[in-house]
Order: C-alpha cells, then sequence, then structure tokens
C-alpha cells in the first residue's frame, strides 16, 4: 500500500470494494473516529493535513447542522407532545446515513435465476416496522441469511447471499402484562414480517425465527427505565435463563 | 479488446439512466450521500461494454431507491426491462444483461 501524501493515516485500508477515500482512507473509519469524538478526529495529524478527509469532515458538519436544525425545529414542532418526534427525527436520519455507510450485504429478491439484489438494512427496516405493528411490540435487532447457513458472515461491503431462499433473526420487546402469551406475539410478528417480504419486496423468505423478550423480565433486572438498550443484542434481558421463544417456520410456497 | 467508442458509451449511460429513472416506483439512482461525502457524484448506473467473438456484451449494474408503496421486485424488474429496451434501440446486435441493486426504500 502506497504512502498517502498527507502523513500516516489511521485505520485499515479499505477492503478492495469499501468506499474508500481519494487519499485511501476508508470513509467509514472517519466516520467512527468522528462519531466518536469529533474533535479528536478533526485534530489528528492526517486529518488535519489531507484535503479528502477534511472536506469529508466538512461534509459530516454540513450533515450534522442539518440534522440539528431538523431536530430544533421539529422539538419546537412537538413541544406539547414531548419528544417522541424529534427523537424520530434523529432515527430516521440516521437511519438513512447508515444505510449509506453500511448496507450490508445485498440479499437476493426474486426467483433463483435473476440477478435482482436489495441491502440488507433497507430489508431489515422493513420487517422492524412491519413486527411494529403488531400492538405493543417494539422491534430490535435484525439480520437476514441464509435459509440453512445462519454462521456465515458477510461483511464486505457490496457482498451477496447465495440465491435461493433466505431466514429472517428478529429480536423484539413485548410489553410487560403481555394480554396474548409470548408464542402468540410471535406467530403475529412473523406472519407480519412474512406478509411484508412477500407483499413488499418480493423476497423469499423461508423462516422467521423470532426471539421476543418480555420486558417484565427486565423489570426484574432492575432496568425498566432504560428502554433505549433493550433493542440491542447485548440488552440484560437476555440472559440464558430466560426462555426466550424462538421458533422457526416451516418452508412455504414463495409467490413468484 | 475493444473498439467501442467512448462518446456512445457515453450516451449509452445517459440513454439507461434516463429509462431507469422513467420507471414507475424509481425514486432515484443510487442514493448519492456517499458521492456527497466524497466530493463526487456518482451516476446510479455502471456501464461495462465488452467485445467478445459472440459480439458485443453490455452489462449494466444498477443501483436504485424504491418509493415505498411499490413492490420493490417489481420495481427491479421493470427497470431491467426499461434498460434492456433503452440498450436494445442503440445497439440491436448486443447481448444485454443487468443487475439491479435496491439500496433503500424511501
Amino acid at each position: 500500500m502506497e504512502m498517502s501524501p498527507y502523513g500516516p493515516r489511521p485505520g485499515p485500508p479499505a477492503g478492495p470494494e469499501g468506499e474508500a477515500l481519494p487519499c485511501g482512507r476508508a470513509l467509514e473509519d472517519l466516520w467512527d473516529a468522528w462519531e466518536s469524538d469529533p474533535a479528536a478526529a478533526a485534530a489528528e495529524p492526517h486529518a488535519r493535513q489531507c484535503p479528502h478527509c477534511a472536506a469529508a469532515l466538512a461534509d459530516l458538519r454540513t450533515l450534522d447542522d442539518l440534522v440539528r436544525d431538523e431536530l430544533a425545529r421539529a422539538a419546537h414542532a412537538s413541544a406539547r407532545e414531548g419528544d417522541a418526534l424529534a427523537s424520530g427525527v434523529t432515527a430516521r436520519v440516521m437511519d438513512i446515513v447508515r444505510t449509506e455507510l453500511r448496507p450490508g450485504a445485498a440479499v437476493p429478491l426474486g426467483e433463483p435465476e435473476e440477478d435482482a439484489w436489495i441491502v440488507e438494512t433497507a430489508a431489515a427496516r422493513t420487517f422492524r416496522s412491519a413486527a411494529e405493528a403488531v400492538p405493543g411490540v417494539r422491534a430490535g435487532s435484525c439480520r437476514i441469511v441464509p435459509l440453512g447457513d445462519t454462521q456465515r458472515r458477510f461483511r464486505f461491503p457490496g457482498a451477496r447471499l447465495p440465491r435461493g431462499p433466505v431466514r429472517v433473526l428478529l429480536d423484539v420487546t413485548a410489553p410487560p402484562g403481555l394480554e396474548r402469551p409470548v408464542p402468540e406475539v410471535a406467530d403475529a410478528v412473523r406472519q407480519r414480517v412474512t406478509t411484508a417480504a412477500r407483499g413488499e419486496l418480493g423476497m423469499d423468505v423461508h423462516a422467521v425465527d423470532v426471539t421476543v423478550v418480555d420486558l417484565a423480565d427486565l423489570a426484574d433486572l432492575g432496568d425498566l427505565g432504560d428502554t433505549s438498550g433493550l433493542t440491542d443484542t447485548a440488552s440484560p434481558g437476555r440472559s440464558p435463563a430466560r426462555p426466550a421463544d424462538v421458533v422457526g417456520q416451516p418452508p412455504e410456497d414463495s409467490d413468484d | 479488446m475493444t473498439d467501442v467508442p467512448q462518446d456512445t458509451t457515453a450516451r449509452l449511460g445517459d440513454a439507461v439512466a434516463r429509462a431507469a429513472e422513467a420507471t414507475p416506483g424509481v425514486a432515484f439512482l443510487r442514493p448519492d450521500l456517499t458521492g456527497f461525502l466524497r466530493g463526487a457524484a456518482a451516476r446510479g448506473t455502471r456501464l461495462r461494454r465488452t467485445a467478445t467473438a459472440d459480439g458485443e456484451q453490455v452489462h449494466v449494474d444498477l443501483r436504485l431507491a424504491v418509493h415505498r408503496g411499490h413492490r420493490a421486485l417489481d420495481v427491479t424488474r421493470a427497470a431491467r426491462t426499461a434498460v434492456e429496451r433503452a440498450v436494445a434501440e442503440r445497439l440491436p446486435d448486443a447481448s444485454v444483461s443487468v443487475t439491479v441493486t435496491v439500496t433503500a426504500l424511501v
């Protein structure tokens, strides 16, 4: 790898298909550095001298300003309704930004011989919204994997799953004091996700594994106040002793 | 390997992009935020022309955002058809293949 003329470049080189700046630095690394500490990212020797990194950072700041403006507007508009709207705007903007920078693997759409794909993040967002149409359910981590190979990772930007049916792995939280038993909630979620896969995407989803974490159990762990962490895969509700409901769905016909 | 004039390729690229953009359900070609951050506007299509013994092959790599309310698969199929037609109009003898990737639902 050639030396950058703007001093040593921090971080590993961008992968062959990654979004690398002209200086060779991966945009995602720069983004990560900026996200964790904007001042430090800008002060780092390479970024101070490199016009490409400086330009990218300036653009990120522009984006950040836009988000803040939008937030301020939304906060003003929703002053009487609490901060639900404001956080919704942040979530939406950050969602778009993350999809752009970390699209995830491409997942097959349509028939095995077709050459049509959708990036995992876009599909996962569709499935999360579908799951959240079930009253009280909040969706967390959502991954899409080959039907028979749940362990394989597709890390590189531009990676593609093999053509063929897929499995959706979805974590959801359900409210305490459920009126319906957990398996019923899981069934309802699975139904919504399957319908969305078929009707909104055209994806051949053969199985939906739903993991339901009941918020009532989290209350026992003294963590009820912070619901934001519940969607994380490291959430305290996922203790191994929890009888979480993980149910696969038998293969069914594709609609195409 | 190729005796394909480059200006034709540029025009073909434009025609392909226009055909894809005009497809119902296509919001825009490849979300451009990354291009914006890199200071370069990326087109939503990549075009590769190869001359082979059997004639010319054109491969189009299409990346697009789909409007919610349209089924993603149907939009990819319509966009593929539109792009194949656009290429066939200009290069009737070429064989065409199209990869379509939905990069966002907006």
